[in-house]
């Protein structure tokens, strides 16, 4: 399990890393909203590091128990990005929907990411 | 074009991707699907900036057939930097501005989708709050309790301190001995 948590700890680094590089490189470009995404996306992989972490505390050194607190989270936080994404499409609020639909992207990503290493691994 | 409008637009082409969906559009209107493919960037983020330039009037769409057509708003191209700057903006109208701004903050932060979220604490914003329901009332016509409750629930769930407020803020009249209601005018 230790190696896992490391393995997920290492990916939420680089996603976080890439995210810091691509804002820098966005800010230069003069691309200033899209910068602001990168932003809201590190800040997601950083909010979901942090559940892990609270979930290998709670876990104890129990694996099934490490991710069922994570999966837990991952699919009941974001509930309310989903039900902000839809009432935004319902009122054509592009601008919300936009930064909603970065949220949920990144959310299917570490939950693809946190699957192939969890599964992969055993 | 007033200085908010100037400042909106300026800060509006202060982005590349937005510089680059106009120039595309200088050539011929496009859908979001073409402007993301043509520039490398994902159909919602254009969605976004469209939008963006929309609010700030340099671009306007139209339907056709499958597709919402966007183009360039080249009248307010044509207007020069030179008018802009010569554009007078006395105290009065950067007051109403000012005004104008500090009650939109208000409306933007109490209501989502039309539907207001709390009843305001502070009672200049509660008056703001009012006035804005208060504008789903048309004047010289008598509402009944009822239709003025119906009104007001679109808005807000308790709609009997909604109401009552709105008497005592001036902003309906009400019969003596629970007649109609009416909209008072300003």
């Amino acid at each position: 399990m230790e190696q896992k948590i490391t393995k997920m700890n290492s990916w939420f680094e680089e996603q976080i890393a890439a995210c810091g590089r691509r804002n820098a490189e966005l800010q230069a470009d003069d691309r200033t909203d899209e910068a602001v995404f990168e932003k809201v996306k590190a800040n997601i992989y950083d909010a979901m590091r942090t559940w892990l972490t609270v979930a290998v505390r709670i876990g104890n050194g129990n694996g099934k128990a490490v991710k069922d607190f994570f999966i837990a989270r991952v699919e009941q936080i974001p509930a309310s990005w989903e039900a902000a994404y839809e009432k935004a499409k319902e009122h054509n609020d592009v601008t919300r929907m936009q930064t909603e639909q970065v949220k949920l992207d990144v959310v299917r990503e570490v939950r693809a990411e946190f699957d192939q290493i969890w599964e992969g691994a055993e | 074009m007033t200085e908010t409008e100037a400042i909106l637009l300026f800060k509006c082409l202060a982005d590349k991707s937005r510089l680059q969906i106009l120039k595309s559009l200088a050539i011929e209107d496009m859908y979001v699907e073409r402007l993301a493919e043509r520039l490398g960037i994902t159909a919602p983020t254009v969605s976004f900036h469209l939008k963006k330039l929309s609010d700030a009037g340099a671009v306007t769409s139209y339907k056709s057939q499958y597709y919402m057509m966007y183009s360039l708003n080249k009248e307010i191209f044509e207007t020069s930097i030179l008018e802009i700057i010569r554009e007078k903006s006395d105290e009065a109208d950067l007051q109403a501005q000012r005004d104008a701004g500090y009650r939109q903050k208000v409306i933007d932060a109490f209501f989502e989708y039309g539907k207001l979220k709390a009843i305001p604490t502070q009672r200049k914003k509660e008056r703001i709050v009012l006035e804005e329901i208060a504008r789903a009332f048309e004047y010289d016509r008598i509402y009944t309790e009822r239709e003025v409750n119906i009104i007001i629930a679109d808005f807000y769930d308790d709609f009997c301190t909604i109401r009552r407020d709105m008497i005592a803020e001036g902003l309906l009249g009400r019969e003596a001995g629970g007649g109609g209601y009416w909209r008072v005018k300003e």
